[in-house]
């Protein structure tokens, strides 16, 4: 048995608004197989193509959760993210960053100089110096704009790039970043021959902020001269534009949690309606500094049983769509729905208890007996105290139905309980 | 259903020029208005009762609250905002809450109950109501039942600029559905509180009972006389 959690997080990462991203408000939608926040593949826009670059493996759950025959699970408690009111930041930030670097090579002959690594740190989707083969698969294939067969992977294992012109590396820097939303027009380059005797590449690459809270991007090339030169960093120094722009961001969801098991709705509306569930302000998650009393918990538990599916559901009821129309017709691109802020969360916590802890699970539900942890220890501990009979009676039973009572009448009399719980 | 934990959550804010949404929570900031002007608290007069679920001002049902014929609901949870606002409940024709003198009264402040916790004036739950409602509020089968809420003072519509300005009201409570209703009839009879545990407990003795009459070793005031 264990005492499991599920997290779903919604916190937009893509650059720019993504419509298919955002949930319609007042539309209920599940927390592990719909195609919102962590539950979901992102579709990333912004760079030519609508293909979701997150693949479907990395959805968390691909089917609603089933109890299975050898199973039981016991639903503790969930929450959300609070707040009502559709009430929007608005920050303001420098539309873009410009990030300017130096490479060099050595003037002896054909000047060519070799990068052996990249890294870039800021706002980050997995792209750095450990996917370096990613970007080789990406500079390697001629659909793409910045194709250039010049550029060879050579040294043990292809450790470097050997970069020959400014082309090249305007090529190379495109496929590397094209991931963050950099295209070749984003990328200058100037070149000058110093009295060294060395050619010195100054390189500028446009990156667009899509969020307030999104970090600075750094790059840091790792580069020799020549193959005779030491290797040496060059990290990238950032320098704000002037152009700015308004994120909208920081917008409570309104949000409500409902509990659904097979194709019933545990919450329902006084006049036995089906209601949208519990709001984040009720139960709030996460429970913050000043929160004494939960409003709301789910007492009793909830038992699903083997052969129900169950179901987190979510909706909220801001209209972050509405939001976004209001910015495109009144703003243009003075202002945005920002990226990078976390729009809402929910948290579930359940029991899962398997194989014989399953079955202990029905025993105790014939003898009346709540479900928790220490009460499937319990069963457990009067099992082996009864070596040798035949658990099959009603006198075997009985005896543990007493058991019961006695123990629970003796914690009333330990604790001196007052009024019931 | 056996016995479940329900919330009716109300808030005093409605789509603007709406004043009321009649089929629950309404989907906010959603016109053509200039965004941060599409939701408002419809205005209150002061000492005058809404219902929460049916006075025609924010989130309301299409009807009055009531219990079906297999049901019975256990109120233990009031809240409202904000503080200079009250509570009333009434099932059928009574008020839960009146004056020592039995006389009306708007029932319990948001000064003792806030909505939420935390909340913007760093108000909590008294300690008098920190453990619930206690005894709880019991809406018997086929009865009617409903809130008030009534605000300290009068105000006119407004645009809220923070979740704090928005009136809210807050019910929790048991429903009692099916076969746990006649548990809580025979716990009613022996004046037992209808609390959960004791639910547990009765459920728990009904069943060692008739394993008692299967296995014959029942006799007449066992476990009444030791």
């Amino acid at each position: 048995m264990r005492q499991l959690l599920y997290n779903w997080i919604f916190q937009p990462v893509t650059f720019g608004f993504t419509s298919q991203n955002w949930p319609l408000a007042g539309v209920p939608f599940s927390i592990f197989t719909s195609s919102y926040g962590s539950s979901g593949k992102q579709e990333e826009i912004g760079f030519g193509s609508n293909i979701p670059t997150n693949p479907w493996e990395s959805k968390q759950i691909s089917s609603l959760p089933i109890v299975s025959a050898d199973q039981f699970v016991v639903i503790n408690n969930f929450g959300s993210t609070p707040g009502l009111l559709p009430i929007p930041d608005v920050l303001t930030a420098n539309r873009e960053w410009v990030a300017t670097f130096e490479l060099s090579a050595r003037v002896t002959g054909f000047p060519k100089l070799y990068i052996w690594n990249l890294n870039y740190s800021g706002y980050s989707s997995g792209i750095t110096s450990d996917s370096k083969q990613a970007t080789i698969a990406r500079l390697e294939n001629p659909a793409n704009s910045y194709f250039n067969a010049n550029i060879t992977q050579t040294g043990v294992d292809g450790s470097y790039w050997e970069i020959g012109s400014a082309d090249d590396i305007e090529d190379l820097y495109s496929a590397w970043l094209e991931p963050f939303g950099v295209v070749p027009a984003d990328i200058t380059i100037t070149s000058t021959v110093t009295s060294a005797n060395y050619l010195v590449y100054t390189i500028s690459i446009t990156f667009t902020r899509y969020g307030f809270t999104q970090p600075d991007p750094i790059i840091t090339t790792f580069f020799s001269p020549s193959l005779s030169d030491r290797r040496r960093d060059s990290v990238s120094t950032l320098v704000d534009s002037l152009a700015t722009i308004q994120f909208y961001e920081n917008v409570k969801p309104n949000g409500f949690v409902q509990l659904m098991v097979n194709d019933t709705k545990y919450f329902q509306e006084p006049i036995h309606t089906q209601a949208l569930g519990i709001s984040g302000d009720a139960a709030p998650f996460p429970q913050t500094v000043g929160f004494k009393v939960p409003q709301w918990s789910l007492q009793p538990n909830y038992y699903v049983l083997p052969g129900q599916s169950w179901d987190i559901q979510y909706t909220t009821m801001n209209d972050i769509h509405a939001l976004n129309s209001w910015i495109e017709d009144n703003l243009g691109n003075a202002g945005a729905v920002g990226a990078f802020w976390k729009y809402a969360e929910v948290f579930c916590s359940y029991y899962l208890y398997e194989g014989a802890n399953a079955m202990i699970c029905h025993q105790l539900l014939k003898l009346g007996i709540t479900i928790n942890p220490d009460t499937v220890d319990w069963y457990k501990r009067q099992i082996l105290s009864m070596e040798g009979l035949d658990p099959n009676t009603y006198e075997v039973y009985l005896d543990l139905q007493r058991k019961w009572k006695e123990k629970q009448n003796r914690l009333d009399d330990h604790y001196s309980r007052g009024r019931h719980k | 259903m056996a016995i479940t934990r329900q919330a009716y959550e109300w808030r005093g804010v409605a789509p603007q020029g709406q004043q009321v949404n009649k089929t629950g929570h309404p989907v906010l900031g959603k016109n053509d208005l200039a965004y941060t002007n599409t939701f408002e608290v419809p205005a209150f007069r002061a000492g005058m009762p809404v219902d929460i679920m049916w006075g025609g001002k924010g989130n309301n049902l299409r009807t009055s609250a009531n219990t079906k014929a297999t049901q019975l609901i256990i109120i233990d949870g009031l809240a409202c905002w904000p503080p200079e606002s009250n509570l009333n409940v009434y099932v059928n024709d009574h008020y839960v809450f009146e004056a020592p003198d039995y006389s009306a009264q708007n029932g319990l402040s948001g000064n003792m109950v806030p909505f939420p916790e935390p909340n913007a004036r760093n108000i909590f739950t008294h300690e008098a109501f920190r453990d619930k409602l206690h005894p709880p509020i019991i809406v018997e089968p086929l009865s009617t039942w409903g809130v008030f809420w009534s605000p300290d003072y009068s105000n006119a519509a407004f645009v809220p600029t923070s979740d704090d300005q928005v009136p809210r009201a807050f019910v929790r409570y048991f429903l009692v559905d099916g076969p746990d209703l006649l548990i809580a009839q025979q716990l009613q009879k022996l004046h037992l509180p209808l609390s959960l545990r004791n639910f547990v407990k009765y459920r728990q003795d009904v069943l060692r009972w008739h394993n008692m009459g299967d296995s014959h070793v029942f006799k007449v005031n066992d476990e009444v006389d030791s």
